[in-house]
């Protein structure tokens, strides 16, 4: 499995932007769990569900980004990094398989939140996802493009969702997965140069910013209604 | 106008109290939470079972205080409604 290392001095600052990600989730996720407990709503619990497993897949990412660059590279020549790149550790193949599995099925999850189709075709989605993570392993880019479809998808969603009640916080809402789609662009193209990456790392985790934002102005409106 | 449901019809209670200084007498919270009689006792009950209001005697009428667990659940529910609206849920 083909993997890229991001420039050294950005090693660990992405780790603390999907970190950054990652509290964000969590902390939505919290409030949708707290909301589904007083409501008993099943759209809360797809959300928690979704907010929850993207978050799981950011952790993991942080995870095994930090094994590799301080554990398992540290210690190597940049040739013997070449060559360990070339042949990682199982675990670390796992740990990525598992990273973008768990991103598509979350993305899945949020984009069948707007849908009125049966909630069983979700095992139908997951089945996608798991092929699509074993065909990632040849063509990275696999990941991204459909992770980038399924953020278009749930951006168009939040446009209507927008043009039907024209509150500003769902309008920052759609921003923030459209910048999210852009990240995948980014992503896409890493390949190319290792600048590319970094770009892509600093656009999502702003667009995970606009969540947050998003988030206390909810939070706020409601406390001066 | 959707059909409330019965948390929003809750919420609606409590934010009625609220807005009337705190307390209310049994038929202006009617009229003003938009609820029938049949609709708003057995809630009613339910929300003095659960504390989050408290029937007190005054000038020999009956009224309703809202407690502090009250105005903390219809803060919440206001955050939710807002959530729920902001997300499309």
């Amino acid at each position: 499995m083909p993997f890229f290392l991001p420039p050294q001095w950005f090693y660990d600052i992405d780790n603390i932007l999907d970190s950054v990600s990652v509290l964000v989730l969590l902390l939505i996720a919290f409030f949708s769990m707290s909301y589904y407990r007083i409501s008993k709503r099943k759209n809360y619990l797809l959300l928690t569900a979704s907010f929850s497993i993207l978050a799981l897949s950011f952790a993991i990412k942080v995870a095994y980004n930090f094994i590799i660059y301080h554990n398992l590279l540290s210690p190597l020549s940049l040739l013997e990094a070449h060559e360990f790149l070339e042949s990682l550790p199982t675990f670390i193949v796992l740990a990525v398989f598992l990273h973008r599995f768990l991103h598509l099925v979350g993305l899945f999850l949020l984009y069948l939140l707007h849908q009125k189709v049966p909630k069983s075709s979700m095992f139908l989605l997951i089945y996608f996802a798991a092929v699509l993570t074993y065909f990632s392993r040849s063509a990275y880019y696999l990941f991204h493009l459909t992770t980038l479809f399924l953020l278009l998808f749930i951006t168009w969603t939040y446009v209507g969702q927008w043009r039907l009640n024209k509150r500003s916080t769902t309008l920052l809402l759609t921003i923030g997965f459209a910048t999210m789609a852009l990240s995948q662009v980014l992503f896409m193209f890493y390949q190319i140069t290792n600048l590319f990456y970094v770009a892509a790392e600093i656009i999502q985790v702003v667009a995970y910013l606009v969540l947050l934002i998003t988030f206390i102005l909810v939070l706020r409106h409601g406390k001066t209604k | 106008m959707a059909k409330r449901n019965r948390v929003q019809i809750v919420g609606d209670m409590l934010s009625v109290i609220q807005q009337n200084g705190g307390e209310i007498k049994p038929t202006h919270l009617m009229y003003k939470a938009n609820l029938s009689h049949m609709q708003m006792r057995p809630l009613l009950e339910e929300l003095l079972a659960k504390e989050l209001v408290a029937r007190v005697k005054k000038h020999q009428y009956d009224y309703f205080i809202i407690t502090e667990k009250g105005v903390h659940l219809s803060q919440k529910l206001k955050e939710m409604r807002e959530f729920e609206k902001t997300f499309g849920l």
